[in-house]
């Protein structure tokens, strides 16, 4: 069993995740009120969570040092694209008008995948940005401007 | 108000021109989404749910209800076609449907599928008729620590029938609870986790969450895979069934059913589970288990059946105690919410016509799903071949769009990212994150209920125990974990979920 194995394990980096989250959610707890078990105030049930899920991320950790398990998979940095045309979208949208916004958010997207075609991106933006208006622009009635504000 | 009545108020209301219409949208992009691989009904749904702001609650229910039990016949397709599962719930299809299309049996598989998961469906939905209202009257006697013990119960059930690590699923609903509780705090006006941000004064919106860790994380996590697809090029013939295929199928189909109707109930059942119990079951009752995996028609008529099924009875939970029993029933819960229902045994006697309204749909919307999916193959067989890539820019905008109508803040669409980033995280940490959604929907009612019941006791948690049927629930979770963790179950838990 290696030092790397219990480091790249699932559930070692998962109980550690769990732990961090239950010890924030602990930290911050404490800033409100507790109360009584009888009048429980805003930070009794929270405190109470974040004892449970720092416990729970305890024992998953410590599973994943007995037995390290799955390690976790690698990724691509390919998938941040598709966080970042979720930002740009939003950030673009009020600015921009829609027409801009969701060509920059096809565009980002479209690169995202392993296999993508220029042409191809022309022709799935020009579908959705008619679908878009279509539907949501006049059929739900969104407030969207098509064009710069 | 006795069945008749209930029914014929239902149908009223079902067959009204606006509902057939959400009910006919809901079943076709179930469909839709059911056959296409990488989008499944937990992203349309959440991707759906802002649309149905706009509708009244019982068109905006319809429709939903229709997208889940829609992708439960989709599924089917692309499994028997492609040898991919286009749902979950489908893996199981693909070992002997998809043999059946290689022998060129493929319109048969297909016919058989449909044919078994209409007549599934439309008992599954009675069964809701019959037990939903009795059940409801049951529950609406329990006080709030009943109420405590039934949602631990339930979330508890949920994880322990559930695939994966349960010590992990049971963090993530704790996450879930926790993630609830941000926003201001209903009996104190305290702000809770908002970090000082003014739009998460009213806590995380149910939508954001839902597209973060459904939408996009399986969006980055479909990027990041080699897509590899091989579309049957035979031209799918007659869908018909023969004779000979029928007389073979009737027994699975009416097993199935029965199987997937009661493993549906069950929290964390639902449509998974009954079709790989009925698989197993099919084998081990048959002559031949050698055919199986062989191309059995059996095979293919049992689970569908099943999961058909179970996707019905698993509203059963979710209408009467208000309790998820999987992901999409905890998005049911939150599009009701939404509506300002509140969910609850209440839901029965309070909103007839939306209860029995849904149940009517159900019946309308698997006759409509027959006539979608038979005489219609040829055209979901041409959007298999649309590849991955010009889908996910159309989901991605459509997911961003609905999150924007939400409020108009760019600040929504930025919560959405940074929950798709989290949903990424657990993946890769090999944690399902549809637990942590449950906990998300029944935290702030389990808080308020626990609130109740520590005043009513004057702070004494024996409450819980003092209670027979608090007590009953609480043993019953017990029981359940206790079981799980004892190693011949726990060895038996991991082989039905590997096969």
């Amino acid at each position: 069993m290696t030092k790397a194995r219990i480091f790249g394990s699932q559930d070692v980096l998962a109980g550690l995740m769990f732990i961090l989250i239950g010890a924030a959610a602990l930290a911050l707890s404490s800033a409100y009120p507790h109360g009584t078990s009888t009048r429980m105030g805003p930070g009794y049930f929270p405190t109470l969570l974040g004892w449970l899920l720092t416990g729970l991320g305890a024992l998953i950790a410590a599973r994943g040092v007995l037995s390290p398990g799955a390690s976790v998979p690698g990724g691509s940095p390919r998938c941040a694209l598709v966080l970042a045309a979720v930002v740009a979208f939003g950030l673009l949208l009020k600015p921009a008008g829609l027409a801009i916004a969701t060509a920059v958010l096809v565009g980002l997207g479209a690169v995202a995948n392993r296999d993508f075609r220029a042409i191809e991106i022309v022709l799935i933006y020009l579908v959705l940005i008619a679908i878009a208006i279509v539907v949501f622009v006049y059929g739900v009635g969104v407030q969207l401007s098509i064009g710069p504000a | 108000m006795d069945l008749f009545s209930a029914l014929s108020l239902g149908f009223g209301a079902a067959l009204q021109p606006v509902s057939l219409l959400y009910c006919f949208i809901g079943v076709l992009c179930g469909t839709l989404v059911g056959v296409l691989p990488g989008i499944g009904p937990m992203a349309t749904i959440a991707m759906l749910l802002p649309v149905t702001f706009g509708l009244d609650a019982t068109s905006a229910l319809i429709m939903l209800a229709g997208i889940y039990y829609g992708a439960q016949y989709g599924g089917s397709t692309s499994a028997v076609l492609v040898n991919l599962p286009g749902e979950t719930s489908s893996v199981v299809t693909c070992l002997d449907g998809y043999k059946m299309a290689r022998q060129g049996r493929a319109g048969a598989a297909l016919g058989i599928a449909a044919i078994g998961s209409f007549a599934a469906g439309c008992f599954g939905t009675a069964l809701i008729a019959l037990f939903a209202p009795p059940l409801a009257q049951l529950a609406i006697q329990f006080g709030p620590a009943e109420y405590c013990a039934l949602m631990v119960l339930g979330l508890i059930a949920a994880v322990v029938m559930a695939q994966g690590s349960l010590l992990k699923a049971i963090a993530m609903i704790v996450l879930g609870l926790l993630f609830g509780t941000a926003g201001t705090d209903v009996n104190s006006g305290y702000q809770r986790f908002t970090f000082g941000l003014p739009e998460l004064a009213e806590g995380v919106d149910f939508v954001v969450l839902a597209i973060g860790l459904f939408g996009l994380a399986e969006i980055m996590v479909n990027v990041e895979s080699k897509e590899k697809r091989t579309v049957l090029v035979n031209p799918v013939k007659s869908v018909l069934p023969t004779r000979a295929d029928l007389r073979q199928s009737a027994m699975p189909i009416l097993r199935g059913t029965m199987l997937g109707s009661v493993l549906g109930v069950l929290p964390g059942g639902g449509a998974l589970l009954s079709s790989f119990a009925s698989y197993t079951l099919e084998k081990n009752l048959a002559r031949d288990p050698s055919r199986f995996g062989n191309g059995a028609i059996e095979g293919v008529a049992g689970p569908e059946a099943a999961n058909n099924a179970g996707a019905q009875t698993s509203f059963i939970p979710m209408l009467t105690l208000g309790l998820p029993s999987n992901g999409v029933m905890a998005l049911m819960i939150g599009a009701m919410i939404m509506q300002g229902i509140v969910p609850g045994p209440q839901v029965v006697s309070d909103q007839p016509r939306l209860f029995w309204g849904m149940i009517a749909s159900m019946w309308v919307g698997n006759l409509m799903l027959v006539v979608l999916n038979l005489p219609l193959i040829g055209l979901w067989v041409k959007m298999l071949s649309l590849p991955y890539r010009m889908l996910s820019p159309a989901i991605l905008l459509f997911s961003c769009i609905g999150v924007y109508t939400l409020s108009s803040q760019p600040f929504d669409l930025i919560l959405t990212a940074l929950f798709g980033f989290v949903g990424y995280v657990f993946i890769k940490l090999g944690c399902e994150a549809a637990p942590l959604l449950l906990g998300f929907v029944l935290g702030p009612m389990i808080e308020e209920n626990l609130r109740r019941a520590m005043l009513m006791s004057r702070g004494d948690p024996i409450i819980f125990l003092e209670r027979p049927i608090s007590l009953g629930l609480l043993l019953l979770a017990v029981a359940l974990l206790v079981a799980v963790l004892l190693p011949s179950v726990r060895k038996t838990r991991e082989e039905a979920f590997q096969e």
